[in-house]
C-alpha cells in the first residue's frame, strides 16, 4: 500500500523492538558509536514521506510502548506512550465522551509518535487546527540516548522551550518520541455534512461564499468528480465537475441552524445563475472524513503531491490541475479548500512542470531523485538554518539520516 | 556570567552601579545606524529601561536603540557582535518576569517604533505586523472586517505583538481560542549573528521544522522577532456573559471544573476573590457584591443558535454549586464594563492601601484549583501578607497577588518565601510555575525543579543553535552560564535572583 514506493530500500534494515525506553537509549548510543542511523518505526505507513534513508542502521519499533500513563478525565488531558495507535487512543477517549479532534490517516496503525513526526492531519483541521495545537508535553530520547522532557501536563505552561513543536513535522530527525501529553476535547454533540456540485466557472465564487458564510464549518473540502468516484464513497456524486463538501460539528441545535443557513446561502448563488446542483445532506460524515484523510496514503496513483497555496488561490490552482487530464482519470485532485492544501494524484510524472510550492508526498524513487521533495523551501536560508539546527541537536546524524534533508 | 542585579538587603531592590556614560564607540555606532534621535544615552533616559513590570530586579542598559526596520536591527546586532556587547529586545516592557532586564548591560533594542500593521488579508485570514504593534491596535484595525486577533492578555492595551510572541501570552479568552502560539503563522527572526530567517508564513504546513512554534515563547533568547504573521479569527456572532456570585471559593472553583467536565467549552472563566472585588468595585462601580467570597465571569460565545441553552446549562451548574446569584450582562455595554473591570483589575490594587504588590503566575490541573486556592489562603495567613486573586480559572492559571511594603526587608523576605511555597505547591499538584508570564530572570531558580539537568542541558543546546555566544538576552530563561552547551553542569544563579514575585 502506501509505503510501496520505496519499500525495497527499507527491507534491508533490521527491526529492533525494545521493551523499555532505557533499552532504546542503548540502541541509540550504540548506533551513534558505530556511525549508523536509527529509524523510528511506528505504523510504518508514512515511510514514503521525505527522502529515502541515507545510512545503514536499524528500524526502531515503538510497538511495545502503548501504555496510558495518566488520564485525568476531568482535566481533559491524557499522557500516553508514543507507540499507541491513534484509533486506540480515540477509543480510550471516546469511553469518556472525549476525543482528539485531529484526522490522522490509517488511524488503526498510525502511532501517535509517527503522526507527530509527519504532522498528519485531515479535513477537519480547518475547524480544529492540527496536532501542534494539542500537544502540551513530550518525552523523547535524544542523540545521547537520554530521555528528555519538555512541556508538562497542564493546558497552559510556558516554562522552558517548546520542545513539542521541535518534533512536530520533524520527521523523526531530532529524536525518538517516547511519550506525549495531549489536551483533548469533549466530543461534539452532533455532526453533519453536505455536498453539492459546482461548475468550473463558479468554483471561485462558491469558495468565496463559503469563506464569508455566517456558518462555522469544521471542514470545507473540494473534490474533482474523478476524485469522488475513485474514492468510492457510498453517496452518488451530483453531476458536476466539482464537488463541495462542508462539515459541521457542534451542539445539535447549532448544527441544524448551520445546515439551514448554508443551504440558504448556496441557494442564493443557485438563483443567480447556472452551474450549481442542490445541496444534499450526507448520512455518515465520519466515514467520509476518514476516507478523505486516508486517501493521499492509499490511492492507487503512484505520484501524490501536497500543494500549499493561499486559500484565495485555491479555485484557480484546482482548475489548473484538473485541466491536465482529470476526465480521463490520469490525475485527480481534492483539497482542504479553506486551509490551502491541495492533494494532487497522478498516474505518471508526465511533462507537467510541478509548482514550486508542492511537496512530493509519495512518488517512485526515480522521480524523487529528479526534484526537491519539499519544493522551493529547500532553497531558502531558513532551510539551511534547519540543517544547522539538526547538526546542533544530532551532530552524529543518528535519527532518520537523510529523510528530511536528503543525502548531503 | 550572571553578575547583574543583586538583591540588596534594603528592600530587595537591585541596582548595579551603572556606568555614568556609555562607551563612546558603542553610541557612535548606534547613532550611525538609526540616527541620533533613535538612541538614548542620558542616564535618566536609560533609567526608564532598567526594569519592566517586575520591579525587583534592575539593571541599566548602556544604551537604548529604537530601530525602524529589519535592516537596522541587523546592523545593530552585527555592531554588538563586533564590539562584543550583549543586547536584549524589548517591546512595551509589561513583562512580569523581568524578561526586559538587561542582565550585564549592553544594548537594549526597543521595538516600539516598529509599529506598522503591514497587511491585513481577510480572505486568507492573516495579518502581517511589525513587532512593536500593540496588541489591541490590531484588534481595533480588524473591527471593520468582523475579525479579531484572538489572544487577549489583560495588558493588551500596552503590550506588543513581539512581546506576546516572545512570551507566548495568554489571556481570558485563550481558554477556548488557544494561546499566542496557536495564532502565529510565521515570524521573521534576526539571528544574533545578523542573519535573517523567515519561518512559516501565510501558507500552512511549511516543510521541515516548526521554527515558528519553537521561537514563540523563547523569551527573546533566540534572536529579535522583526515581523509576525498572525492568524485572524472571525468575531463570534453572539455572547452570553454571566457573573456567578459565591459564598465560598471552593464552590466557585468546583463550578469551574464542573462546567468543563460537562463538555462545555466556554470562551472564558475568570475568577476574582473577595479582596479583589473590593478594589475593582471601588474603581469601576460595577455593582459587584462586596460580601461575596468569589465571583466568576462565565462567558460562552459562538453562533446564536443554541447559545442560550449553553448559558442556561452553565447557570444551572453554578446554582447546583450553591451560587448565591447568577447575574447576566444584558447589553453589550454591560458586557464591556465587566471585561474592563476584569482586565484593569491589576490597576485597582493600589486602592487596597499597600505600597507594593507582586503578581504571581502558576498553573495547576483545573480540578486541583480548590486545593491550590486553600493553600494560597493558608500561605498568606502564615506569612501575614495581604493577598488577592484575579485569574484565568478555566485554564487552572492562578495569579495570586501578594501585597506588601517594599521598604520593609522582612516583608520582602516573607513575600519571596510565600511565592516560593505557592509555586512549589503548583509543581507538586502536577502543574507549572508559569502559565503565561514566562521564566525571565524571576523564575530561573525554579527551572531545576521542573526539569532535570538533562532537560536543561538539552535546552541550552537548542538555544545555542540560535544564539551560540549567548549574546542575545543573556541570563534569562535558563539557569546556566552561557556557552557551555556541551557541558553537563548547570550553574545555579545567584540566590539573590530568587526574586520570585
Ligand atoms: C497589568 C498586566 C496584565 C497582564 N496580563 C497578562 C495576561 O493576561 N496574559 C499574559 O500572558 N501576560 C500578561 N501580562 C504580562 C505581559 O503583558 C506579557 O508578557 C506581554 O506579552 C509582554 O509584552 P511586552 O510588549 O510588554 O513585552 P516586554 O515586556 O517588552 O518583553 C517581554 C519579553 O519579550 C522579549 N521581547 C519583546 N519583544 C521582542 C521581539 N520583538 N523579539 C524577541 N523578543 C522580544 C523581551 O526580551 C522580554 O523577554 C500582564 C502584564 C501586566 C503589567
Amino acid at each position: 500500500m502506501a509505503e510501496g514506493n520505496s519499500t525495497a530500500s527499507w527491507n534491508v534494515y533490521p527491526v529492533v523492538t525494545p521493551e523499555s525506553v532505557a533499552a532504546a537509549g542503548d540502541v541509540i548510543r550504540h548506533a551513534r558509536s558505530c556511525g549508523e542511523g536509527v529509524f523510528p518505526h511506528g505504523g510504518g505507513h508514512h515511510r514514503h514521506v521525505g527522502y529515502p534513508p541515507a545510512k545503514p542502521g536499524v528500524l526502531l519499533s515503538t510497538q511495545h510502548w502503548q501504555q496510558v500513563a495518566d488520564y485525568p478525565v476531568r482535566d481533559m488531558t491524557i499522557t500516553v506512550q508514543a507507540g499507541l495507535p491513534l484509533a486506540r487512543l480515540q477509543q480510550i477517549l471516546a469511553s469518556e465522551g472525549q476525543w482528539l479532534p485531529v484526522d490522522v490517516p490509517l488511524a488503526d496503525q498510525t502511532t501517535l509518535g509517527g503522526a507527530l513526526a509527519v504532522n498528519l492531519s485531515g479535513p477537519r483541521r480547518y475547524g480544529y487546527g492540527t496536532l501542534r495545537d494539542y500537544v502540551i508535553g513530550i518525552r523523547f530520547l535524544s542523540d545521547e540516548g537520554v530521555e528528555i522532557q519538555g512541556g508538562g501536563r497542564v493546558v497552559k505552561n510556558v516554562a522552558g522551550y517548546d520542545l513539542m513543536k521541535l518534533h512536530i513535522g520533524a520527521l523523526g530527525t531530532l529524536g525518538l518520541i517516547t511519550q506525549v501529553t495531549l489536551k483533548v476535547r469533549p466530543r461534539p454533540e452532533a455532526s453533519a455534512a453536505v455536498v453539492w456540485g459546482c461548475s468550473e466557472q463558479r468554483l471561485s465564487e462558491v469558495l468565496d461564499t463559503v469563506h464569508s458564510s455566517r456558518t462555522r464549518p469544521v471542514a470545507v473540502e473540494v473534490l474533482s468528480r474523478a476524485a469522488w468516484q475513485a474514492m468510492e464513497l457510498a453517496v452518488s456524486a451530483p453531476s458536476a465537475p466539482w464537488l463541495l463538501l462542508v462539515g459541521f460539528e457542534e451542539k445539535a441545535s447549532t448544527v441544524r441552524w448551520q445546515l439551514a443557513t448554508l443551504r440558504d446561502e448556496i441557494q442564493r448563488l443557485h438563483q443567480q445563475g447556472p452551474g450549481l446542483t442542490d445541496i444534499m445532506e450526507l448520512a455518515e460524515p465520519a466515514a467520509i472524513w476518514t476516507r478523505l484523510t486516508d486517501w493521499p496514503d492509499v490511492s492507487p496513483w503512484p505520484i501524490v503531491e501536497k500543494v500549499r497555496v493561499r486559500p484565495s488561490q485555491m479555485a484557480q490552482r484546482l482548475l489548473q490541475y484538473a485541466a491536465n487530464g482529470d476526465t480521463d482519470r490520469q490525475t485527480l485532485v481534492h483539497a482542504h479548500a479553506l486551509t490551502g492544501i491541495i492533494w494532487w494524484h497522478r498516474a505518471e510524472a508526465g511533462t507537467d512542470h510541478p509548482e514550486p510550492d508542492s511537496i512530493l508526498w509519495r512518488a517512485p524513487a526515480e522521480y524523487k531523485r529528479q526534484r526537491p521533495v519539499w519544493g522551493r523551501d529547500e532553497a531558502t536560508s531558513t532551510w539551511s538554518f534547519m540543517q544547522e539546527l539538526k547538526r546542533a541537536l544530532d551532530p552524529h546524524n543518528v535519527f532518520n539520516p537523510g529523510r528530511l534533508f536528503g543525502n548531503l | 556570567m550572571i553578575t547583574a542585579a543583586v538583591s540588596t538587603a534594603a528592600g530587595g531592590i537591585a541596582k548595579e552601579p551603572a556606568s555614568a556614560s556609555p562607551p563612546e564607540e558603542l553610541v557612535r555606532r548606534m547613532q550611525e545606524i538609526v540616527g541620533p534621535d533613535n538612541v538614548l544615552t542620558a542616564l535618566a533616559d536609560r533609567a526608564v529601561y532598567e526594569c519592566d513590570g517586575f520591579t525587583l530586579a534592575k539593571t541599566r542598559p548602556d544604551v537604548v536603540v529604537f530601530p525602524r526596520s529589519t535592516d537596522q536591527i541587523v546592523a545593530i546586532v552585527r555592531a554588538c557582535r563586533e564590539l562584543n556587547v550583549p543586547f536584549l529586545p524589548r517591546g512595551a516592557g509589561t513583562s512580569l518576569a523581568g524578561g526586559c532586564v538587561p542582565v550585564g548591560g549592553g544594548v537594549l533594542i526597543a521595538l516600539s517604533r516598529m509599529k506598522r500593521i503591514l497587511e491585513i488579508n481577510v480572505r486568507d485570514r492573516y495579518a502581517v505586523v511589525e513587532p512593536g504593534v500593540v496588541n489591541v491596535w490590531l484588534t481595533n484595525a480588524l473591527k471593520p472586517y468582523g475579525y479579531h486577533y484572538a489572544p487577549d492578555p489583560s495588558s493588551q492595551g500596552a503590550c506588543t505583538i513581539g512581546g506576546n510572541v516572545a512570551t507566548n501570552s495568554g489571556g481570558p479568552h485563550t481558554l477556548k481560542y488557544g494561546v499566542t502560539v496557536n495564532h502565529i503563522l510565521g515570524v521573521e527572526l534576526v539571528l544574533p549573528d545578523g542573519r535573517v530567517i523567515t519561518c512559516g508564513g501565510p501558507v500552512e504546513d511549511t516543510p521541515g521544522y516548526d521554527l515558528t512554534g519553537v521561537i514563540v515563547g523563547s523569551e527573546g533568547t533566540f534572536g529579535i522577532v522583526s515581523k509576525v504573521w498572525v492568524r485572524l479569527t472571525p468575531n463570534p456572532q453572539a455572547y452570553r456573559t454571566l457573573l456567578g456570585v459565591f459564598d465560598s471559593i471552593d464552590d466557585a472553583t468546583n463550578t469551574i471544573s464542573a462546567i468543563i467536565g460537562a463538555g462545555i467549552v466556554p470562551a472564558a472563566l475568570e475568577m476574582l476573590d473577595r479582596t479583589m472585588i473590593q478594589a475593582v468595585e471601588a474603581a469601576f462601580h460595577f455593582g459587584f457584591p462586596l460580601d461575596a467570597e468569589a465571583v466568576v465571569i462565565m462567558e460562552v460565545d459562538g453562533l446564536e443558535a443554541g447559545l442560550q441553552e449553553e448559558a442556561d446549562r452553565i447557570e444551572a451548574i453554578a446554582r447546583a454549586h450553591r451560587a448565591r446569584e447568577v447575574r447576566k450582562a444584558r447589553t453589550e455595554a454591560e458586557r464591556a464594563l465587566l471585561w474592563k473591570a476584569r482586565k484593569q483589575a491589576f490597576g485597582t490594587i493600589g486602592r487596597l492601601g499597600y505600597p507594593s504588590y507582586c503578581t504571581q503566575d502558576g498553573v495547576v490541573p483545573r480540578t486541583r484549583l480548590p486545593e491550590i486556592m486553600r493553600f494560597i489562603v493558608a500561605t498568606a495567613r502564615k506569612y501575614q501578607l495581604g493577598i488577592c486573586n484575579v485569574f484565568h480559572a478555566g485554564d487552572g492559571n492562578i495569579h495570586p497577588i501578594l501585597m506588601f511594603d517594599e521598604r520593609d526587608p522582612d516583608q520582602v523576605r516573607r513575600v519571596l518565601a510565600a511565592s516560593h511555597e505557592i509555586l512549589a505547591e503548583c509543581i507538586r499538584l502536577g502543574g507549572s510555575v508559569t502559565g503565561e508570564h514566562g521564566i525571565g530572570v524571576e523564575k530561573l531558580d525554579f527551572m531545576p525543579l521542573m526539569f532535570s539537568q538533562d532537560d536543561l542541558h538539552y535546552m541550552v543546546r537548542l538555544r545555542s543553535a540560535f544564539n551560540p555566544d549567548n549574546r542575545c538576552s543573556p541570563g534569562k530563561m535558563l539557569p546556566t552560564a552561557g556557552g557551555c552547551a556541551e557541558g553537563h553542569q548547570v550553574v545555579q544563579t545567584h540566590p539573590g535572583r530568587r526574586a520570585a514575585v
